[in-house]
């Protein structure tokens, strides 16, 4: 009983910060987020540029996961849950094979960020129009890329 | 003549006996018809008295091992209780969140006057990342309820071993 009475007590602790999440992501929407709603107006005839605008937010959102994560956990194992919770996330979200656990969550959440910060460049980019359409779309998919190897490299070095 | 059987109490052979009383009446002068009949009488009498021992033992046993099923069970009530009110937690958001929640974002982006085409994408990405969290949420509640699940058959495994051993030194 001891196993699954601990257990308990850290499925609720991950699943709080599941929950706060999705929390987050509705009143976002419904509270008219800048996040969410500059980008509806400003590249409702950008399709490219509109991508980007999604998946920076919701790769902001599935970092905010990160930022609340110590409200709610205080053991090791609880961590050890998170982390494994978000490697999964990552797989759902960029169709990763499930190799292994994430290092610590600040690292992983420094690599969203960087990436979210080239998404915001590319935005910026497309705003000032410094770029051409084209250059716009390989910056993308090559941020996309770019990302991917990185999470696979991370990976890789937990084996 | 007895009719043949292997049923064994307390490590005696029903067969084994019946050859002994056989072997006690052949010095007994009487009619061998009669003989006969009695050894029958006898061994029918016995048969029966060893089966329902026997019988009575494997019910025991049976009965001990149910009974510490359901005490087990009973000691996790709790946790079953929890592992079912998280899961029906999750059904009821996601069931809001399709009939409600969603319809209040739609509303929301109609209002704001975003394009519908705009708004049916961010819409889909909304949905995708809502129900994978929800997903994730289920999947961790599976389990630990497969962990508990391994945990009580590991206890009643132990368990029903310690009733067959107690059986045993019994017998």
């Amino acid at each position: 009983m001891i196993n699954i009475h601990n257990e308990k007590n850290e499925l609720i602790d991950i699943l709080k910060i599941l929950k706060e999440g999705r929390k987050k992501l509705l009143e976002d929407f419904l509270n008219r987020d800048p996040l969410i709603f500059i980008p509806i107006f400003k590249y409702e005839n950008s399709p490219t540029a509109m991508n980007i605008a999604i998946e920076n937010y919701f790769i902001s959102w599935i970092n905010y996961h990160f930022h609340i994560w110590k409200k709610y956990i205080n053991s090791k194992t609880s961590k050890e849950i998170f982390l494994k919770t978000m490697d999964a996330f990552f797989c759902k979200y960029f169709g990763e094979a499930k190799k292994n656990k994430f290092p610590n969550p600040e690292f992983i959440s420094d690599l969203i960020e960087k990436k979210r910060r080239l998404l915001q460049k590319l935005l910026d980019a497309e705003d000032k129009d410094t770029f051409n359409f084209n250059t716009l779309i390989m910056e993308y998919e090559k941020d996309k890329a770019l990302f991917q190897r990185q999470i696979s490299k991370l990976k890789k070095e937990r084996m | 003549m007895p009719r043949r059987n292997n049923t064994t109490t307390g490590g005696l052979n029903m067969n084994d006996l019946m050859n002994e009383i056989s072997e006690l009446f052949s010095d007994v002068e009487m009619d061998s018809n009669v003989k006969r009949a009695l050894i029958k009488s006898i061994s029918l009498k016995l048969e029966n008295a060893v089966s329902l021992a026997t019988l009575q033992e494997k019910l025991k046993v049976l009965y001990e091992y149910e009974k510490n099923y359901l005490e087990l069970i009973k000691e996790y009530k709790e946790e079953i209780k929890f592992a079912a009110a998280l899961q029906e937690d999750l059904r009821k958001e996601r069931t809001k969140f399709f009939s409600e929640a969603l319809k209040e974002v739609s509303q929301t982006l109609k209002e704001a006057q975003v394009d519908s085409k705009v708004a049916s994408v961010w819409i889909k990405e909304l949905v995708d990342s809502y129900t994978k969290s929800l997903d994730l949420s289920s999947g961790l509640i599976e389990e630990h309820t497969l962990d508990m699940i391994g945990e009580i058959r590991q206890e009643a495994k132990k368990e029903a071993q310690a009733i067959r051993v107690k059986n045993d030194q019994h017998t």
